[in-house]
């Protein structure tokens, strides 16, 4: 005789701890049968494009830094960076471009070891998230040490970046590079090889390639579905063209695939760093740019490869010395768009573990 | 950043209307001439003002008609000619100067790395566009985003609701003639405070 059931409808946040931020999910369950799971969103919109519009573009750096992604504020700075200096035609001195290259790589591991730390919790593995907490305080201290902000760096200037590296910084940061890759074999014993975890993220939560594609999902969660597409690659900007790195690419689409794409990255970003380290150019910082930077007319879409995905920013200039509209393509807003597709069928516990494989950030998803 | 894929496009649907391009019918400007001895009788020449050389448009686009938008999507989408099976993006431009919407898609190609920004434009007064929800999945969000900073409605979108403001917030935030107004009863709220501490000697100002 068959059970009747109901469906339940289950609330989750936007206060949860496991949701990454405010972010509210309503679940419908059939039993434990995840039938449906909404993503409602925007209780962190800030309207950062508005207020863009409002500020200098040099003052928009600061805002771009904290208004978007929190967690990966030199990669915001950057993509706003290019925009400007696409439109407004501005060259980088070769030493500023290294520099750039070195702390957008060092904010990918500290984002992604962020990441690895909050899925090992969701997962009940409390350890990762000391550990990645340790290594990512090397990191802020490197920032730190050289921008002045531990989160919030405001370093990046258009046309370069804002002071030169301290004294023996990259000696520093050398250092860390081999403590970090020394760390790696652990973790994989701590989490990856871990049979628990490996049950509760093999084949779970699978995104298929032409899914990924249609939604618009970007970033590891769609290199993990197979797509082989990465903006550093596919349009190299700063001095991604001149290094060599590797872009992990996984068929399977399941949050363990998103898991190991992400672990590669890391050890791919240490190759760039020790390779821009390595030929760091001597010279200037920055271009002449005046305070008051007047921005031709016109219109252009600059991408960058953020630790969540393609982060772009279309720019519209109007000759004056603030844009006249700034549309900001959030990586994780579409990816997370995503993940009612990730979550149908699964059981109501693995929302957390699907949730937690896609690494969103709501201040980037709402800006 | 090619404009082949956007002349392929206007060769095949005429009534596209490609962005003006870079050096196409401008005036280059002058390059900063060395700096000239001073000729006092000469009035000084007019450095020309940025706003008022014509726009650059620096990534590859199309204006499309709203009555062909669908269609053209849809060849955009699945033709192996073009092959812009990734929607990055839509937004919305607002023009009050010209009464007029441009409503704003960003497409790419994984096999030809072309990328493609397409523009609609529409009037402000009843703003409307079908919805391409149809042709790629992901434009779900990103039209509900629109509609609800710019109020664009997308004809067909399976599910038009707000989605960063609350469900009951009057106005479009991101158009140029948006003025935030703080409800009734945050105003009230400070109004009773400021009643409150009358006569304390606190938040008044000189």
């Amino acid at each position: 005789m068959a059970l009747r059931t109901e469906e339940l409808i289950l609330n989750m946040g936007p206060q949860h701890p496991s949701t990454h931020g405010v972010l509210r999910l309503i679940v419908t369950l059939d039993g434990e049968n995840i039938v449906d799971a909404q993503p409602d969103i925007g209780y962190l919109h800030s309207s950062v494009e508005k207020m863009m519009e409002a500020r200098t573009y040099l003052q928009n750096i600061a805002l771009v830094d904290r208004g978007m992604d929190y967690l990966t504020a030199m990669s915001n700075e950057e993509v706003w960076v290019l925009a400007v200096e696409r439109l407004a035609k501005i060259e980088v001195p070769e030493r500023a471009k290294s520099i750039r290259t070195i702390m957008l790589e060092l904010q990918r591991i500290s984002s992604h070891l962020i990441w690895w730390g909050t899925f090992g919790i969701d997962l009940g593995a409390f350890t990762a998230f000391l550990w990645a907490m340790r290594e990512r305080e090397r990191i802020m201290d490197l920032f730190e040490a050289s921008t002045g902000g531990r989160l919030h760096h405001v370093y990046f200037r258009i046309g370069g970046v804002n002071e030169d590296l301290p004294e023996g910084w990259t000696d520093r940061v050398a250092e860390f590079c081999d403590y970090f890759l020394a760390r790696l074999p652990e973790y994989d014993d701590l989490i990856t090889g871990n049979p628990i975890f490996q049950a509760r993220t093999k084949g779970v939560g699978v995104l298929p390639l032409s899914t990924a594609i249609a939604m618009g999902a970007s970033g590891p969660v769609a290199r993990a579905s197979g797509l082989s597409y990465d903006v550093r690659k596919a349009h190299p900007y700063e001095v991604y063209d001149r290094v060599s790195f590797d872009i992990p690419v996984r068929t399977a689409g399941d949050c363990f695939a998103r898991y190991e794409v992400r672990m590669e990255e890391m050890r791919q970003s240490v190759r760039i760093i020790r390779q821009c380290l390595e030929h760091l150019p001597a010279g200037e910082i920055r271009s002449k740019v005046q305070v008051a930077l007047k921005v031709p007319k016109g219109e252009v879409y600059a991408r960058t490869e953020s630790p969540r995905g393609d982060l772009g920013i279309y720019l519209v200039g109007d000759g004056s010395d603030k844009p006249y509209r700034v549309k900001i393509r959030a990586p994780a807003f579409s990816n997370l768009y995503a993940l009612t597709e990730m979550m149908k069928g699964w059981k109501v516990a693995d929302v957390i573990a699907i949730l937690g494989s896609i690494d969103i950030v709501l201040s980037d998803v709402d800006r | 950043m090619s404009w082949e894929i956007a002349e392929k496009l206007r060769a095949r649907f005429p009534e596209v209307e490609l962005f003006p391009r870079p050096g196409e019918g401008e005036h280059h400007e002058a390059p900063p001439s060395p700096p000239t001895p001073p000729a006092p009788p000469a009035p000084p020449a007019p450095k020309r003002p940025a706003h008022e050389a014509p726009p650059a448009f620096l990534t590859p686009g199309v204006v499309v008609p709203r009555e062909r938008l669908l269609e053209i999507c849809g060849v955009l989408a699945t033709d192996a000619e073009f092959g812009l099976r990734y929607l990055s993006f839509v937004s919305a431009i607002d023009r009050p100067e010209a009464g007029q919407l441009e409503v704003l898609y960003h497409l790419y190609s994984f096999e030809t790395k072309d990328e493609l920004a397409l523009k609609v434009r529409v009037s402000r007064e009843h703003p409307s566009v079908p919805s391409v929800t149809s042709v790629w999945d992901g434009a779900n969000w990103h039209e509900r985003e629109t509609y609800d900073l710019f109020g664009i409605v997308f004809d067909g979108h399976p599910n038009l609701r707000r989605i960063m403001m609350t469900d009951d917030w009057i106005g479009h935030p991101l158009r140029k003639d948006y003025v935030y107004q703080d409800p009734p009863w945050l105003v009230e709220a400070a109004r009773q405070r400021q009643r409150d501490i009358e006569g304390l000697g606190l938040g008044e100002r000189a």
